[in-house]
């Protein structure tokens, strides 16, 4: 074999492990506190006393934990059977209170968030920045603007004592400890995540973010983010994820509630880059009052298992709500991903953009709900899900349910998977470009909906995370 | 022991099961102790049609015929239909000729038997073509008759198919029984190498209506379609399961129904496609179109594509909505009344279907049965 077409093999072989860059740097560990592993009521004490918590939130935790140990793990989608529940760290609080200002935080959680281009971000497009390590956050700031018109943007443990009206009035109202396993555990659990508050006909015009970042071996992050947007609002509102990868396995099991009042609009964008050790077990709901929106634009590439269905409850007439979301499963991943909108009132509308794309054996699997209830008359929405698969090692499955209660509706639903048509990979490399090349940008294109729908910095990133994904494959 | 005694101690040992979407009637599985007579015609020399109960008992291939369904209305209905069936019949074809034969039977329930458990095994040997028209109704006596006078009537039956290579088969089922009846229909096809099986699923009577087709496409270029037509009454229930699964290499598959629901109808419909690993430069699709006459409607949609080899193009659409109104208007404006625009555009809906069926009489009952049950 000559030199060139050895090269060409070794750029053909698979590359098992993709250098993930910037998100694998492991900081060494330096906590103020960390819980025994396994879940216990004595853990869930401390975790309260460490944090100085109102009594109703200790006897809501105790109570969470109670309904945790009584239900059965969920059998149906992903694989749970090798998730060691008491394996898991469930709190960790690293040696920092919360700054509000980055050089009051300790160098290499800095560091950490630096190269992660937080702070950056945060001078050049945000008008507030959270940062979450391991189980609390270490720093939160907005503009002075818009404190002064009265919009709040903290930790939740900060909202808990400062907000405790607002608080109590939300909290877990919509996400319940009884829905399912892993609500429980998060309402046991919980710990750190934002809570934004944005007073009535106030237009955030920057976005606000949340960077949440795990760098506890085998722990569990159970952020609870909490927004509620007052009437004629606007908000968007961006959250990052990512961890180092572990031999170990690690849990996220966050809570996302949102609340849109009359006329109101939120934009909710996550990027998700869990390492593969991860079990993304979240969950995220949004209720929307008389025409207010929802927009959800959803990232999932990371985690080992994800199983993510961000749900719009359209609760008041004229409501509506839009999801977009992409999913990239590749080997060892099974990302069961999905959305669910339930129109509960007249001439509400929604719309479903979602593609997937699995590779070297990754399992992409879209599973969505579209629920209309009988009141809700003249009813529009369309849901679209796309799969891309890149060779046949992987799966990908769609599995969307509608469930339709009234005749004056209007439904519209399509799904397609495939794989990259081989005419199209010859017409590019008819006109000059390699085969990898014409193979990546068919995939940016089959992805450029959503990308187009991101944050300038965001959708650089996505790009980045698919041509980091695609390494392997293409050649 | 024997083919039935075997199936009726499984049935015996085994719990009505409980379905979650569509909750089954009450009262179901009896034990008829008569046998039901179809008319039967059949315009070939080259197909032989044998009762079921005969072949069962004298060919113990037919019993060996086992298709392992992932879909299918449950193992207590496969194990009451072969225990105590009192219908059906083994029709093989051997049959290459330009026109296909056509087996035609009709099983007409009232007066003493209102209970039919059919168990159909179709064959076609290698290259063979067949034909098979299977037509369930009541006695035209009864059709005025109010549902309280009329006994509960039932229908439980299962059809095999075996299309052999190159065979081609057509499966055409009309079920037109009255407004208080049970229906369970299931349909398994093993369709080999190059072999094409269609099934014409007309679903326009009973109250409760549950059907599972699923079509096992393990050849190279196998090929497997199933149109369905449905309409359901007020206060009917309908589940409806049509599952293809591509195994061979450039396998081809369709699935496309359309209906409508009236006031109070409860529909359930599963469209599965699943691609397993090897079934590449396969196609399969899925469509449902449902129309919406009614109010208090509940339509739910479960349009599922499970793809482990990524050579293929699988794809489904639904589409869900109100009758067009202005179509209604424009055909009232021009002297119909609500109701017969409302059945002109129903039979509009359905002729994309029915304008495959080669049966005159077929496409012509079917109109006449919504002509009859639109109100």
């Amino acid at each position: 074999m000559n030199k060139e077409s050895g090269d060409d093999m070794a750029k053909k072989s698979y590359i098992e492990e993709v250098d993930r860059g910037v998100y694998d740097i492991i900081n060494r560990e330096d906590h103020k506190y960390k819980a025994a592993k396994g879940l216990t009521e004595e853990i869930i004490r401390e975790i309260s006393r460490e944090k100085d918590e109102p009594a109703w939130m200790l006897d809501y935790r105790l109570k969470s934990l109670e309904i945790f140990n009584a239900k059965p793990m969920p059998t149906w989608g992903a694989d749970l059977s090798e998730l060691d529940m008491d394996n898991i760290v469930h709190y960790v609080r690293p040696n920092t209170g919360m700054s509000t200002s980055w050089d009051d935080v300790p160098d290499d959680i800095k560091q950490t968030f630096d190269r992660l281009g937080i702070p950056e971000a945060e001078r050049k497009s945000l008008a507030g920045v959270g940062a979450q390590y391991d189980s609390e956050v270490v720093y939160h700031s907005m503009r002075d603007d818009l404190k002064a018109k009265g919009v709040v943007y903290t930790d939740m443990d900060s909202a808990v004592k400062s907000y405790e009206g607002i608080v109590r009035k939300y909290f877990m109202t919509m996400i319940t400890n009884r829905d399912h396993k892993f609500s429980a555990l998060h309402g046991a659990v919980w710990s750190g995540g934002s809570f934004v508050y944005v007073p009535e006909g106030i237009e955030v015009d920057f976005p606000l973010q949340s960077y949440f970042r795990l760098n506890a071996k085998g722990a569990g992050q159970f952020e609870h983010t909490l927004i509620v947007v007052e009437k004629n609002a606007s908000l968007h509102f961006i959250e990052g994820c990512s961890a180092p990868k572990y031999s170990v396995q690690n849990l996220h099991a966050g809570a996302v509630e949102l609340f849109v009042k009359e006329g109101a609009k939120l934009r909710y964008s996550t990027i998700e880059n869990w390492s593969r050790n991860m079990y993304n077990l979240n969950t995220k709901r949004c209720m929307v009052e008389k025409n207010g929106k929802i927009e959800w634009v959803s990232g999932s590439f990371g985690s080992k298992v994800s199983m993510l269905y961000p749900m719009s409850i359209l609760k008041g007439e004229g409501a509506s709500s839009e999801f977009t979301g992409i999913t990239f499963a590749a080997k060892g991943q099974y990302l069961d991903t999905g959305t669910k909108v339930v129109h509960a009132a007249p001439n509400t509308t929604s719309i479903v953009n979602s593609k997937s794309i699995s590779k070297d054996g990754g399992h992409a699997f879209y599973r969505g709900l579209l629920r209309v209830t009988p009141n809700a008359i003249n009813v529009k929405s369309t849901v679209n899900c796309e799969s891309l698969m890149l060779d046949n090692q992987s799966k990908s499955d769609t599995l969307p349910i509608i469930e339709i209660g009234n005749a004056k509706v209007d439904i519209g639903h399509e799904a397609k998977i495939g794989r990259i048509s081989d005419d199209t990979i010859f017409y590019l490399m008819s006109r000059g470009i390699s085969e990898a090349e014409a193979k990546a940008m068919i995939v940016r294109g089959f992805v450029e909906p959503i990308t187009k729908e991101l944050p300038l910095e965001y959708a650089v990133e996505l790009n980045n995370l698919i041509n980091l994904e695609l390494e392997g494959t293409i050649g | 022991m024997n083919f039935r005694q075997h199936h009726q101690d499984a049935f015996n040992k085994m719990e009505t099961p409980v379905w979650n979407r569509v909750s089954l009637p009450n009262e179901l599985f009896p034990k008829p102790n008569y046998k039901v007579e179809a008319s039967i015609t059949s315009d070939s020399d080259y197909v032989n049609v044998t009762a079921f109960c005969d072949a069962i008992d004298s060919d113990d291939s037919i019993a060996q015929l086992e298709f392992t369904a992932k879909k299918q209305l449950g193992p207590v209905f496969k194990h009451y239909i072969n225990g105590y069936a009192n219908a059906g019949y083994v029709v093989k074809s051997t049959s290459k000729a330009f026109k296909p034969p056509v087996v035609d039977i009709h099983y007409v329930l009232g007066g003493e038997t209102h209970t039919l458990i059919d168990n159909h095994v179709i064959i076609a040997e290698a290259g063979a073509k067949l034909d098979v028209i299977i037509d369930y109704h009541v006695e035209k006596s009864d059709y005025n008759k109010s549902e309280n006078t009329l006994e509960q009537t039932a229908h439980y039956g299962m059809t095999h198919i075996f299309a052999k290579r190159g065979s081609r088969v057509r499966v055409f089922k009309l079920q037109r029984l009255n407004k208080s009846a049970y229906h369970f229909d299931q349909v398994f096809a093993s369709v080999e190498e190059s072999a094409v099986v269609d099934v014409f699923d007309v679903q326009v009577g009973s109250q409760f209506k549950a059907i599972s087709h699923e079509f096992d496409l393990k050849g190279r270029h196998s090929e497997g379609h199933i149109k369905s037509i449905y309409f359901g009454d007020q206060d009917s229930k309908l589940d409806l399961s049509f599952t293809m699964n591509h195994r061979g290499k450039k396998s081809n598959s369709s699935i496309l129904s359309k209906g409508a629901l009236d006031s109070n109808a409860l529909k359930v419909f599963r469209g599965n496609l699943f691609f397993e690993t090897g079934a590449s430069q396969s196609v399969g699709k899925e469509e449902e179109f449902v129309m919406l006459l009614g109010d208090n409607i509940k339509s739910d949609s479960i349009p599922a594509l499970m793809c482990a080899e990524d050579d293929v193009i699988g794809a489904h659409a639904a589409s869900v909505g109100q009758v067009d109104l202005n179509k209604l208007f424009y055909l009232m404006s021009r002297g119909f009344s609500e109701i017969e625009a409302k059945k002109l555009v129903i039979k509009a809906s359905f002729e994309e279907i029915l304008s495959d069926v080669p049966y005159e009489a077929f496409r012509v009952t079917v109109a006449h049965e919504v002509d009859r049950r639109v109100c």
